[in-house]
């Protein structure tokens, strides 16, 4: 069983409109049952991860987090088997699967957790993120900032886009967590 | 010129463009280590089905377990019933 992963990010909390405050957890046991019981038919009869269960996938991964609203209730969860590699010279954070609750994909809930992934990367003493996104998502990931493009050593599964952030579009992820950030007193 | 000093409303405010010029995503999953082309097997199918139902998990293995269980449990109470004849030599 790895260590539960450390993060100053976990100790915050963010104001985002249509989603209210929100807060960064290491999932439980429970929480992901939970999640398996509720979001696969939410997902939409045609979606390539229809099966994903988030129990399997976040099994032995060093790096796992969720988002969470006032409630308790579960906004999204990423997870990685390997934190970093090193890729043309520079330590780059591995995304491995994240999701968004499927009934939430309409508002802002997507680009917040992509932000909350670029601020850990940069925690994590990361210059940079690297993903393999679903090809639907193209547009959202160039929105965000990304280059569609495969760095040198590195490979993703057949059908999937390579994304790399990098330079001032993972500065924005960094600057839109802390900005985004609640402090304790306020209401 | 007076600097224009930036406040924490305003740090806030576009940090809430930002993530609107973003827009929403057009599916939940985001990124997969996987190959989208990869097909489900049909045990994760089935699991993903039954908790989706409300259902509990009761595969082919467990099954067979249930079943051997069953079939132990009737062998002790059988062996209890009957006395076990020793084998004498000689």
């Amino acid at each position: 069983m790895p260590r539960a992963p450390q993060s100053r990010l976990l100790t915050l909390q963010w104001y985002i409109e249509g989603l209210g405050t929100l807060r960064l957890v290491v999932p439980s046991r429970d929480r992901l049952d939970a999640v398996d019981a509720t979001w696969p038919v939410e997902r939409a009869a045609t979606a390539a991860h229809r099966h994903w269960l988030w129990g399997k996938l976040m099994e032995k991964k060093p790096e796992q987090f969720a988002v969470i609203d006032a409630d308790g209730q579960t906004i999204s969860l990423w997870c990685s088997a390997k934190r970093e590699v090193r890729l043309e010279g520079r330590r780059l954070y591995r995304l491995d699967y994240v999701e968004v609750r499927p009934r939430l994909r309409g508002g802002m809930a997507g680009a917040f957790t992509l932000a909350l992934v670029g601020a850990r990367a940069a925690e994590a003493g990361c210059q940079g993120l690297v993903l393999a996104a679903f090809p639907p998502l193209k547009g959202f990931y160039a929105r965000a900032g990304g280059a569609q493009r495969l760095p040198k050593g590195w490979a993703v599964e057949r059908g999937l886009v390579p994304f790399v952030f990098e330079g001032s579009a993972f500065e924005d992820f960094q600057r839109v967590v802390t900005d985004a950030a609640r402090a304790d007193d306020e209401d | 010129m007076q600097p224009v000093r930036t406040t924490k409303t305003d740090k806030r405010a576009a940090a809430m463009r930002w993530l609107k010029s973003v827009g929403p995503l057009p599916t939940s999953a985001m990124a997969s280590a996987e190959s989208p082309r990869e097909q489900p097997t049909a045990t994760s199918l089935r699991v993903a089905q039954r908790l989706a139902g409300g259902l509990p998990l009761m595969g082919e293995g467990e099954q067979r377990v249930k079943r051997l269980a069953a079939k132990l449990d009737l062998l002790k109470k059988l062996a209890a019933e009957q006395p076990v004849r020793e084998k004498r030599n000689g």
